[in-house]
């Protein structure tokens, strides 16, 4: 007999292997060469996470118990892939345009953004997928306590208890590490999608090794294994047609609006067109499933005895024929089925409590008034995502422990789907009917979730657990009509059928009825329209108009979510495409919008809307905006585009020239007040030194003073000196006649050198070196690039006018190249000086006592683009910032 | 006790030559270096002549003497104008703002001296 | 079309007879389903490949 503790290390060994590939996908995609991981095969085989140990163990028994049913959960989402383009396609499409996190998600955006409706349907959600969690649970565990029983070894339900809480405690490890290392839900989880993908065929293969060994090892053949369905007491054709049409019905509505399968669906799609491939290849991957579930049901129940679990047929079959092998890769399969799910299912829902529960509820409770730091926001919600799969699985475990671990597979499967499918009005009516209102949402998705709960929910714990018996026969209080399974004394119908029949016409009427007596906001409207029409106009409504925000705290406030990195290279972008250079866009109602969707893609539509609301306060929808939105004929909409996209043109346009323009003739009085600058500048020392060589000449004075004296003329001409070489050097600089030095080093010594050299004292300046990046090897003129992080070492000490001035010198590679920012504490640079502080001759504190005579920029500027590297100021960061873009690899190569 | 000077000024080695000469002369000089508040620092101690430099932090020293010149107060104020920057234009202004005397810098001390003296002891 | 088409070939079954000595034996309904679904599954396939050269309709869309 197979010994039981060789059945574990098996079991560890490929979660071991699982481990291994999901960390190799998120290694190969983090180098860039995730192209295979982004093919249509990868996508079908995650969507084949709809296939769970319920279809692995669950069909053989459902089929054992009701003949053919089973085949209708694969009928459902067939008919659902081979009609993709109607409703898939434009799931996806709506998915990508708004940068969709989750169902929930979806439902709280297209109701113009209420955090209401994130939340209702993100915890009926939860409750819908706990029994199905738990159902995973229960099955892997069964299917340990089935070799334990065949190594000898009975196992009590202690035995049983221990080991779901150790499989629940190892799919929250893997789920928290691979589920949670990228913030934005709208990027791939590679090492998931992949660990998916493997387990997918190691399912199928599984279940088709044991259907053909019971196919061709067992019946002798195709024709024999006919024959003896016929035989058997499953022979003939005996299906109820309320069931039947009501099963496929559920399960392919399940198919759209279970959590996990929405994750894969359409959150995790590369390509559209990867429909394409999956709309046949996936019902091909159904079918394969289901291709030998009533051959081993039969076969099974010919051979094995009365008291036989037909759930575990999968297993038991190939062990009572002793061979072990295949039972193990059996066990192995139906562990894949589980695991897959439990894994996708727990980050769907994590996505969801942390995006429409959490972070809302934070963000109310002041926490937003908080320290205002880079990446603080994104803490709380990768903190709060990392709660909530363990909340979750620690749910689904709770879950298992109360229903005894009783029920039928199926039973608990299909009492999961029809919570699921609550969401199915409001989705639909979303996305193809503009009248729905949020109010009419929210009405219908409650009313749905509160019959289901009473019909199917609360019975499927079991007798006494939380409904007591009396309670099932008599209705609560003895209120006949209110009897869970016979709801307004209508008796005799099938308990699921009744419950699905009730719960959806509840549902629907109340969501329809709702929204028409209910007045949707303009938001709503808006959303409304975008959603419903999506293929008409994909480009974007606006639902900002010109804002009052200042984009510098909109920058604070993006970094806090998206980390500094992620915000500056979109704020930088924005700028780029509206002309300007450096890292603040103008605050234009599209730049707000596109902001709104890319912070969404992390926090949902409705924290990302609030948000950016409290920052541009009020200045929401305009009459304009209204009337856009009321004409319903496509052909202006279409027009006022056209002119949309060429005013807009224009806008930019004509802002680059003013841009231009103000720069010229900030230029032009700069290059006029420049002779008077540099006057200003030689002038000054020479008074000094005129004057004091006057007082020595003509007066008698102490040795004392004379020596004072003599030293401010040698002070003074010290600095005209300099003042002179720093005008040379600008000078040959600008005139393109450097020659430059190249030599090779490293990035570490050279910023050490830098700050030896700029003699600022610890009791001056304090500087924090922040990460170990800095091993970036040189090639370039060293001498210049150090004498560009001289100037602003010496900066930050003369211009930082803190307590205890302090600057962070940090090394990050960013695109390819990498950067190293200078970043003190103290006050900034205004806003209105940032654009001219690399001109010459400019000081941002008007004090010449502090020496300079404003060179030192202008000279790191020319120094950097002479070098092929650059430096820009960069706001929002707390004190005086710049970034020092190091010289590309490639480029040095070159030379 | 001498007559009282006020030298508006931010470069502290020409406050301490001007202060040098005009003190060995028997001149009370009182220094003051920021541009914002000098016209608080001559209502609050009331000088007998002001030299002034026209860059100076916070306001410029054109501004500073406008303001003198509105207040009736210290509208008759001698005031000695200093400058770096050797423009024409910026004589002209000086003179039109009511500048008594205006000198470029790099001046000669007997020049400075010259006109204290001819200001405060005609 | 094709699911609606899928659809009413699946619900067929439910008008045969189900007892008495001519009721169909399930073997032969898992032959009648399992062809059903492989005809569903080659038709798709040749919309979807069909669909593919026009494909051109849906933009693609770039990270933004």
């Amino acid at each position: 007999m197979l010994s039981f503790n060789l059945l574990v290390v098996v079991a560890l060994a490929y979660v071991l292997l699982l481990f291994l590939v999901a960390f190799m996908a998120e290694r190969r995609a983090a180098e860039g060469e995730d192209g295979w991981l982004r093919s249509p095969m990868i996508y079908t085989l995650s969507i084949s996470i709809y296939c769970t140990a319920w279809t692995f163990y669950g069909a053989v028994g459902y089929a054992a118990r009701s003949g053919f049913e089973f085949v209708t959960i694969y009928l459902g989402p067939t008919l659902v892939m081979v009609g993709w383009w109607w409703i898939l396609r434009r799931l996806v499409r709506i998915g990508k345009t708004q940068r969709i996190t989750s169902i929930a998600d979806l439902i709280s955006s297209r109701f113009g953004k209420s955090t209401q409706l994130g939340m209702i349907v993100t915890i009926m959600a939860v409750i819908a997928t706990t029994p199905y969690i738990a159902l995973q649970l229960q099955s892997v565990t069964l299917s340990f306590a089935v070799f334990a029983d065949s190594d000898g070894s009975s196992w009590s339900l202690g035995d049983l208890n221990a080991t779901a809480i150790w499989v629940a405690i190892g799919l929250a490890v893997f789920t928290i590490v691979f589920g949670t290392r990228n913030l934005d839900a709208n990027e791939r989880h590679h090492g998931i999608v992949i660990a998916v993908a493997v387990e997918a065929v190691v399912k199928l293969v599984a279940l088709l090794a044991v259907g053909i060994f019971v196919v061709w090892g067992l019946a002798g053949g195709p024709s024999e294994m006919l024959a003896q369905i016929e035989a058997s007491e499953l022979s003939t054709w005996n299906q109820d047609g309320g069931r039947w049409i009501t099963l496929i019905f559920l399960s392919a509505a399940a198919f759209l609006c279970l959590p996990r399968m929405f994750q894969v669906l359409v959150v995790e799609n590369a390509d559209e067109r990867h429909l394409h491939v999956a709309s046949w290849a996936f019902p091909l991957y159904l079918m394969a499933m289901s291709l030998f579930v009533l051959p081993i049901a039969v076969v099974g129940l010919d051979l094995l005895p009365e008291s036989a679990n037909p759930d575990l047929f999968v297993l038991t079959l190939p062990l009572s024929q002793g061979q072990n092998g295949l039972a193990i890769f059996s066990f192995l399969g139906g562990f894949s089925s589980a695991t897959s799910m439990v894994i996708v299912s727990t980050i769907a829902l994590a996505t969801m409590v942390s995006n429409h529960i959490v972070v809302p509820i934070w963000l109310s409770s002041g926490g937003n008034e908080g320290a205002m730091q880079s990446g603080d926001v994104r803490r709380v919600i990768v903190i709060s995502r990392r709660l909530s799969i363990a909340g979750i699985l620690a749910l689904g475990y709770l879950y298992y422990r109360l229903s005894g671990g009783g029920t039928a597979l199926a039973a608990i499967g299909l009492v999961s789907f029809s919570g699921a499918v609550q969401v199915l009005p409001v989705m639909l009516g979303g996305i193809f009917w503009r009248g729905a209102t949020r109010v009419g949402a929210a009405l219908g998705l409650v009313t749905g979730l509160i019959v289901w709960g009473w019909t199917l929910f609360l019975p499927s714990i079991g007798e006494n657990a939380v409904l007591s018996a009396a309670v099932l026969l008599e209705g609560p209080c003895g209120i006949a009509w209110l009897r869970p399974q016979a709801l307004f004394g209508i008796e005799g119908l099938d308990p699921l059928i009744h419950g699905i029949f009730w719960s959806m016409l509840f549902n629907s009427a109340m969501f329809f009825l709702c929204s028409v007596m209910s007045f949707p906001l303009p938001l709503e409207r808006l959303q409304g329209a975008q959603f419903v029409d999506v293929f008409a106009h994909s480009a974007q409504s606006r639902t900002w108009t010109r804002g009052t925000a200042d984009a510098e705290d909109l920058l604070i406030m993006s970094q806090r979510i998206l980390g500094s990195t992620q915000a500056q290279s979109v704020f930088q972008a924005a700028a780029m495409d509206q002309g300007k250079e450096g890292y603040l866009p103008d605050v234009t109602p599209d730049f707000v919008e596109r902001l709104e969707r890319e912070l969404s893609g992390s926090v949902g539509a409705a924290t990302a809307h609030a948000m950016i609301g409290q920052l541009t306060q009020g200045s929401n929808v305009s009459v304009e905006d209204l009337i856009a939105v009321a004409d319903e004929a496509a052909q202006i909409l279409e027009y006022s585009n056209q002119l949309e996209a060429k005013s807009a043109e224009q806008e930019r346009t004509a802002r680059a020239l003013r841009e231009a323009n103000a720069k010229l003739t900030e230029v032009s009085e700069q290059k006029d007040a420049f002779l008077s600058q540099i006057s200003h500048e030689l002038r000054t020392p020479m008074t000094s030194i005129r004057s004091f060589s006057e007082i020595l000449r003509e007066t008698e004075i102490g040795p004392k003073d004379r020596s004072k004296y003599a030293g401010i003329i040698h002070n003074e001409a010290i600095r005209l000196t300099r003042l002179l070489d720093d005008l040379l050097d600008l000078s040959v600089l600008e005139n393109g006649q450097v020659e430059l030095h190249q030599q090779s080093g490293s990035l570490s010594e050279l910023i050490e050198r830098a700050i030896d050299a700029s003699g600022v004292s610890k009791k001056e300046l304090r500087i924090i070196r922040v990460n170990a990046e800095e091993d970036v090897p040189l090639h370039t003129d060293l001498d210049r690039l150090a004498q560009v992080f001289i100037n602003l070492i010496t900066n930050a000490a003369k211009y930082c006018d803190v307590e205890e001035p302090e600057l962070r010198i940090s090394v990050q590679a960013i695109g390819g190249g990498h950067v190293v920012d200078f970043v003190d504490n103290g006050a900034g640079i205004p806003r209105s000086k940032q654009a001219m502080i690399f001109e010459k001759f400019t000081r941002v504190s008007d004090q010449s006592t502090a020496g300079g005579a404003g060179l030192g920029l202008a000279i790191c500027r020319e120094v950097m683009s002479r070098l092929g590297g650059g430096i820009t100021y960069l706001p929002g960061q707390g004190g005086a910032a710049f970034r020092v873009t190091l010289p590309a690899p490639q480029a040095l190569a070159a030379q | 006790m001498g007559k009282r000077v006020l030298l508006i000024e931010d470069e502290p080695n020409i406050i301490e030559a001007i202060s040098f000469i005009l003190s060995r002369d028997g001149f009370t000089v009182h220094t003051h270096e920021d541009g914002e508040t000098a016209m608080e620092k001559v209502r609050a101690t009331p000088p007998d002549m002001i030299i002034l430099d026209v860059m100076l932090p916070g306001r410029s020293g054109f501004d500073i003497l406008r303001d003198l010149r509105a207040d009736p107060i210290t509208a008759g104020l001698p005031v000695l104008m200093l400058t770096a920057r050797g423009q024409t234009k910026d004589r002209d202004l000086a003179e039109r703002l009511g500048a008594d005397h205006f000198m470029t810098k790099p001046f000669s001390n007997s020049e400075v001296r010259d006109h204290v003296r001819a200001v405060l002891e005609a | 079309m094709l699911p609606i088409l899928g659809g009413i070939l699946w619900t067929i079954p439910l008008m045969w007879r189900q007892q008495g000595e001519e009721a169909v034996s399930n073997a032969t309904a898992l032959l009648y389903i399992f062809g059903v679904w492989v005809f569903v599954i080659f038709c798709t396939a040749l919309v979807s490949r069909l669909i593919e050269p026009g494909s051109d309709l849906i933009e693609k869309e770039g990270g933004s």
